[in-house]
């Protein structure tokens, strides 16, 4: 293996890195998807349109959510920052 | 001198505001025992020693 | 033996020595003035085994002698400033006597008369914003237990994603602010955020800028802040200005060749 790679910039050519970099590629953009939905989902909360029990039925489902990713992630040996997508002038995507 | 209206020489001037001007502003010039331009980088870095002894429980300067 | 050097504060024009006779400066050691022509450099005599270059890397990364040195400085220059032009030098410059500095206003003459006509009659004024945190103040101990996991979690991440819009809104306050402010000074310059452990200031700073203005007077600056406010309906920030200030900010000069 040769020394470290800028983020996102080569494909490795052995199994073990291509699966590390597909897993990258897709959880970047299921964890942006992710953001996304807590946000819709939180202004759904505050605009006062759902019960008591939908939104803790909604919070759990979150949760559930971003376990499931921390999980996805730790298998793939991924630190939070490696899921990034910074756009440049637009700047990054993924808080 | 924070939030003053007119003249205020009796209110005691922040340390931080001081020392923004005085370590980064200024005329700056090569005296013959000055601290050089690239020295007052050493000034920086000590200032975030002191900041670290001070965040360990030294109490911030006045 | 002990040798003596020549620290030198900053240079004026048309400075009346008796305005600085009486003060203490730098290790509370007398103010004098060299004069070379209009010129008139404020020295006073030290020690070089406490601003010779050892000592002084000891004692700048001494924060008590930093803040007693930073003090007496900036109190000869305001003093003077009351009566004169004056052109502050950073911290920490010093010569080995008083020639050297004599040497400097002559060689350096042209410099220091264009940064004093630059600055003559002009006062400097610090604004400082920092980010107003709205609503969403952390759940008690109680309020967190006695709610149910789901919705805890959504408070949680509400008070995380309102943090980020919080600190959106308040750059666009900072950059009209600053934009507005700028517009009704002569000069603007911004300095890096100041550490809140050096500061002792809880709240986040998101501005730290200097604004150069004719006279002695800030309506002007505080009447294009006040605009900006208005119209802005709300941003979260709050401001403080400081000053007047003798212009440190705005005396950069070319570095000696």
């Amino acid at each position: 293996m040769t020394g470290p790679r800028p983020v996102g910039q080569r494909w490795e050519t052995d199994a073990a890195g291509i699966r590390r970099d597909l897993g990258r590629l897709v959880l970047t953009i299921v964890e942006l998807l992710r953001q996304l939905m807590e946000r819709q989902a939180l202004r759904r909360v505050d605009s006062g349109t759902l019960s008591e029990a939908q939104i803790e039925e909604l919070g759990l489902a979150l949760m559930r959510l971003e376990q499931a990713m921390t999980e996805l992630r730790e298998h793939f040996g991924l630190e939070p920052g490696d899921l990034k997508l910074d756009l440049g002038p637009l700047g990054p995507l993924i808080q | 001198m924070s939030s003053s209206r007119g003249p205020a020489v009796t209110q005691r001037l922040a340390l931080v505001d001081l020392l923004d001007r005085l370590l980064a502003g200024g005329v700056v010039l090569v005296g013959e025992i000055t601290i050089s331009v690239a020295d007052v980088e050493l000034v920086q870095i000590s200032l975030r020693a002191l900041i670290a002894s001070v965040d360990a429980g030294h109490g911030a300067p006045r | 033996m002990t040798e003596l050097g020549s620290y030198l504060y900053g240079v004026a024009r048309g400075l009346d020595p008796a305005t600085v006779a009486e003060l203490s400066g730098v290790a509370g050691s007398p103010v004098r003035v060299l004069t070379h022509g209009a010129l008139s450099a404020l020295v006073s005599t030290v020690n070089l085994a406490e601003f010779g270059e050892p000592g002084l890397r000891r004692n700048l990364a001494d924060l008590g002698w930093l803040e007693t040195t930073a003090r007496a400085h900036h109190a000869v220059l305001a003093a003077a400033a009351r009566h004169a032009a004056v052109v502050p030098l950073r911290l920490a410059t010093i010569y080995r006597s008083d020639g050297g500095v004599r040497a400097v206003l002559a060689e350096r003459g042209a410099t220091f008369d264009a940064a004093l006509h630059r600055v003559q009659g002009h006062t400097e004024w610090g604004l400082k914003a920092y980010l107003e945190p709205a609503g969403h103040p952390a759940p008690t101990a109680d309020q967190a237990d006695a709610c149910p996991p789901g919705t805890a979690y959504l408070r949680r991440r509400a008070r995380l994603w309102g943090g980020e819009e919080l600190r959106e809104a308040a750059a666009h306050g900072v950059a009209a602010i600053h934009r507005a402010v700028s517009a009704a000074a002569v000069a603007s310059r911004r300095y890096p955020l100041q550490d809140g452990r050096l500061s002792g200031q809880s709240r986040e700073m998101v501005l730290n800028a200097a604004y150069l203005l004719p006279g002695a007077d800030r309506a002007l600056l505080e009447e294009a802040l006040n605009k900006a406010l208005d119209q802005a309906g709300s941003w979260p920030l709050q401001v403080e200005w400081t000053g007047p200030w003798v212009p440190y900010s705005f005396v950069e000069v070319e570095p000696d060749p």
